[in-house]
């Protein structure tokens, strides 16, 4: 038999398929630290890793995640051009920008090419859970 | 043919002085957030200098350094955010970022990793602080870390300005870490094209209140 790990959501108290969620940032440290604050929220939640702008547009397109955290500064491809890239392929999962740059500007330009949430760096548990609350989970 | 080294008006040095203060404060709390410690940051100093006479501002202490650089570029303003700590501090940096004891004297790339984000942070808030006061946008390069042998801060800058340049704008400020005597540079670099623009931005501001 099929064990099908589940998760409880808040909201609902229903039960949802596992939570995975695309992690795209250029560093591990960055990628390590959200992992950890991520699974605080959701033990068994599975990631999907990108290191870089290049490999985000590659391998995400064709993955089922809940939602994504993407850096703005990267190599390869920055995530600006990723996040417009995505959109464009009409990519649907919820995009939440994950940066040190704190720019207003950065911000309005993100947003006006649908990110829906934007996390300054160093992320801390409260800023993740209430990235979790905007995005309804 | 090189330029006058201009200065700043005493009331625009001082606004440009508090902006980045503040830009400074959000990178200390940021800082003290990852490492779970207090972190100080001095008021900023600004120097406007010669390139070809660094000796002029060779009084910072002389240290073998970690030094993580980004380069931000605008319509009107660019330069260069830096990080400076020595090499035992920022190998104790490295140990309180990743919260687990390393191997000693390991200066590996998962340190180094952590050091680098670590620089990108601050330098984000203190850059992105300043863009945002001025109301302009700034891009980032991917930041860079690198060892000096720093004879103080000519050889910290030295491989990252143009000698041919008029002048270089340098506002600077020491941070220290909890009780760990561990202390390091913050440094802001913006070369002569920048001075016109930040002149005019901040006086936009003052008028604007």
């Amino acid at each position: 038999m099929a064990v099908v790990r589940v998760r409880i959501s808040k909201q609902l108290g229903n039960l949802d398929p596992i939570m995975k969620i695309g992690i795209v940032d250029d560093s591990s440290f960055a990628r390590d630290r959200l992992k950890s604050c991520l699974n605080r929220f959701f033990p068994d939640a599975s990631f999907v890793e990108c290191g870089d702008g290049k490999v985000a547009l590659k391998r995400l397109p064709g993955e089922e995640v809940d939602f994504i955290t993407l850096d703005i500064v990267m190599p390869k491809l920055n995530g600006i051009w990723v996040l417009k890239h995505l959109r464009e392929f009409d990519f649907q999962a919820p995009i939440v920008i994950l940066t040190a740059d704190i720019q207003e500007g950065t911000q309005t330009i993100c947003r006006e090419l649908g990110c829906c949430g934007f996390v300054e760096k160093p992320i801390s548990e409260e800023k993740i859970e209430s990235m979790l609350v905007d995005l309804g989970l | 043919m090189k330029m006058e080294r201009p200065v700043f008006h005493e009331n625009l040095r001082e606004a440009f002085v508090e902006i980045t203060n503040i830009g400074l404060g959000k990178a200390a709390a940021d800082l003290s957030a990852l490492t779970e410690r207090i972190v100080t940051i001095s008021v900023p100093s600004l120097e406007i200098f010669d390139p070809g006479t660094l000796e002029q501002v060779r009084e910072l202490e002389p240290i073998t350094s970690v030094r993580i650089n980004q380069v931000f570029t605008g319509e009107e303003i660019s330069g260069q955010g830096l990080l400076v700590i020595n090499k035992s501090g920022a190998l104790r940096l490295a140990v309180m970022l990743m919260g687990e004891p390393r191997e000693q004297d390991a200066f590996g790339p998962i340190e180094q990793m952590a050091l680098l984000e670590t620089g990108n942070i601050m330098i984000g808030s203190v850059v992105g602080t300043l863009a945002n006061m001025l109301e302009t946008h700034l891009r980032y390069d991917l930041p860079i870390l690198q060892m000096k042998g720093s004879n103080g801060i000519t050889d910290l800058v030295s491989d990252i300005i143009q000698p041919n340049k008029s002048f270089i704008i340098l506002v600077r400020a020491t941070l220290s870490i909890g009780e760990e005597n561990l202390s390091g540079y913050f440094i802001l670099l913006f070369e002569e094209n920048s001075f016109n623009a930040l002149s005019r931005l901040i006086e936009k501001q003052l008028v604007a209140g």
